[in-house]
């Protein structure tokens, strides 16, 4: 049973001075199952701190269901073993960073002894022992991230949410916490974070929802996303006879290797087969991968040409046909609901 | 659920009394009961009457300042500095945010009063010579105006900008102690709406003149235990009323 489950969650906003509404979530549908690490990815403006705030009660859906622990999201006896980092965390500056620890842990009911020691525990594991004791005003970005990341784990959470965790930290800072979300997970903790920088997420999860425009545009494991999408094939030979290999269209010679870019496999089978029968050497096949990043470029580049607007950089032309092409596989990727 | 309560309202404490503001309200206070036993000097033969009228027209004016102030930030500063996120991200449910909050104030106001009021009470001491017992009664009811006044100051918080709340809140203030004219008032309008809406007025608005017995303690007059205890009840009345009212204003918010 998923630990956390979003069914069909619409949401629209109040905006500009007659509060028309804007939606911003259109029909979000995920679920995160215990124990893994699920990046919630998108850009800035997709939903992703609005389906958080759904899911912890702070806005009430317009349509669809969110389940915590098999439990209504609204109830707040859902959030009894749920752990949140607020994006940019605000948090009273009146309190000391271990005040405000100790606080959270009262409004969880966790036993004052256990409250102490699970305090002083945290404040040492995020880097925070010898600042404990100042007022949180006088906190940098870095330490409020940190202090919020011990709060968040004060009542010992079976689901950890976090939003944007690694945003505006430094590489230390950015390494400490990755290495706070896999300790997790080796914990059997289930993370569910959102980020917009996707070399964090390829390197930390389980499972992926991309979410752009208030949708949730594909639901996969990392891995599996990342093997999908081979974007083309480079290969390289040598010492084949001229005009030996006339039926491919090569792009470069450096010295005595003839580089090629295939777009299928089929193609580079034949172009294999080939070269084995002139007795060429093959010296290089390497797939080129989209990333993340281009995934996204690509949903938010095929997403802005149905709105007939340009939203990136140009790229060369034949990078740029290739690209389109795993947008609209994407695009066709059945829905939750219809699958 | 008590010890959540307890939490929210220790914090809501903490954070006003961290607060310098109430520092100076306080020092404000002080100063114009202090400056009583000058004022008392211009006049002939009353000036105990000068100093005990003055120092509760202080302890009550800043009280309810105080009261004001805070009460109507109460909500709406957690919610525009978004410490309320991680607060409601807790098995929380928001009735008790919101009561925890009203009693993070009270605490602080039994703080700033019982601060005042032993001030006072040393001051006419030191003026009569025998300790002015005759005047707790008036401490006291004051204090438990501020407690509905508090409770209006968080419904307004719970759903408007502090500058509206803070308006609507003296508005009720201030008719709160004229509320008596409604009565009357009910007996000379004409026409069923005009009576409907004036009684109306008279019975939702809160009569605070209740909890004003400033004129009969200067005066030595008793304020018998019975008058007490109906005013108590209907503070807490209220109270209670205001609080749930704010609860279920508060209750579907969207906190964006």
């Amino acid at each position: 049973m998923p630990i956390l489950r979003f069914d069909g969650v619409a949401k629209s906003l109040p905006y500009g001075f007659w509060l028309r509404h804007k939606p911003v979530l259109h029909d979000v549908s995920l679920s995160v199952e215990p124990g893994e690490i699920y990046g919630f990815l998108g850009p800035n403006g997709a939903g992703k701190t609005t389906s958080m705030k759904c899911l912890l009660g702070l806005l009430t859906p317009d349509r669809g269901t969110i389940e915590i622990f098999g439990r209504n999201g609204s109830e707040p006896a859902a959030r009894q073993k749920l752990g949140y980092l607020p994006e940019q965390p605000y948090f009273y500056p009146h309190l000391t960073g271990r005040e405000l620890v100790d606080y959270f842990g009262r409004l969880f009911g966790v036993p004052r002894a256990t409250r102490l020691q699970r305090t002083a525990v945290l404040l040492e594991r995020v880097g925070m022992a010898a600042s404990a004791d100042l007022p949180i005003k006088q906190y940098s970005k870095g330490m409020l991230q940190r202090i919020g990341l011990a709060q968040a784990l004060i009542n010992d959470p079976e689901l950890v949410i976090l939003d944007e965790p690694m945003s505006g930290l430094d590489p230390i800072g950015r390494r400490e916490i990755k290495d706070i979300i896999l300790e997790l997970k080796e914990k059997g903790t289930t993370v569910f974070f959102s980020s917009h920088i996707l070399g964090d997420a390829e390197v930390l999860c389980d499972r992926v929802g991309l979410l752009f425009e208030g949708r949730i545009l594909t639901e996969s494991s990392v891995q599996g996303l990342l093997e999908e999408r081979v974007q083309y094939w480079d290969a390289a030979c040598e010492g084949v006879p001229d005009n030996a290999l006339n039926g491919f269209v090569h792009r470069t010679q450096q010295g005595g290797c003839l580089h090629f870019r295939f777009d299928d496999v089929a193609q580079l089978d034949r172009w294999v087969d080939a070269v084995r029968e002139v007795g060429g050497r093959i010296v290089q096949v390497a797939p080129h991968r989209v990333t993340l990043e281009e995934h996204f470029r690509c949903n938010s580049a095929g997403s802005a040409a149905r709105r007939g607007a340009s939203l990136f950089v140009e790229t060369p032309a034949p990078l740029r046909a290739n690209r389109r092409r795993p947008a609209d596989r994407s695009r066709r990727l059945p829905k939750r609901h219809e699958r | 659920m008590i010890d959540r309560v307890t939490a929210i309202a220790v914090n809501t404490f903490r954070e006003a009394i961290r607060d310098r503001i109430l520092v100076l309200f306080m020092a404000f206070a002080l100063l114009m009961m202090a400056s009583s036993t000058i004022l008392s000097l211009l006049t002939v033969g009353s000036e105990l009457k000068i100093v005990t009228d003055l120092g509760l027209a202080a302890l009550a004016l800043f009280g309810t300042v105080i009261a004001i102030f805070i009460g109507i930030i109460l909500v709406h500063k957690e919610v525009e500095k978004r410490t309320i996120y991680a607060v409601l991200a807790k098995p929380v449910p928001r009735w008790q945010f919101l009561v925890g909050k009203y009693f993070g104030l009270m605490m602080t106001l039994a703080v700033v009063v019982g601060l005042m009021a032993l001030f006072y009470l040393a001051l006419v001491w030191w003026k009569s010579g025998s300790f002015p017992s005759h005047l707790l009664p008036a401490v006291m009811l004051s204090y438990v105006e501020l407690s509905i006044i508090t409770s209006v100051a968080l419904v307004f918080s719970s759903f408007t900008t502090p500058m509206l709340a803070a308006l609507f809140t003296v508005a009720v203030y201030v008719v709160g102690h004229l509320s008596w004219a409604f009565s009357t008032l009910l007996d000379f309008v004409p026409g069923t709406v005009a009576r409907i809406l004036v009684g109306t007025l008279y019975y939702t608005l809160p009569d605070l003149e209740t909890f004003n017995v400033r004129s009969r303690v200067v005066h030595e007059l008793p304020v018998s235990g019975g008058y007490l205890l109906d005013a108590l009840g209907y503070a807490a009345a209220y109270t209670i009323g205001m609080l749930v009212l704010a609860a279920l204003l508060f209750r579907r918010r969207d906190l964006t």
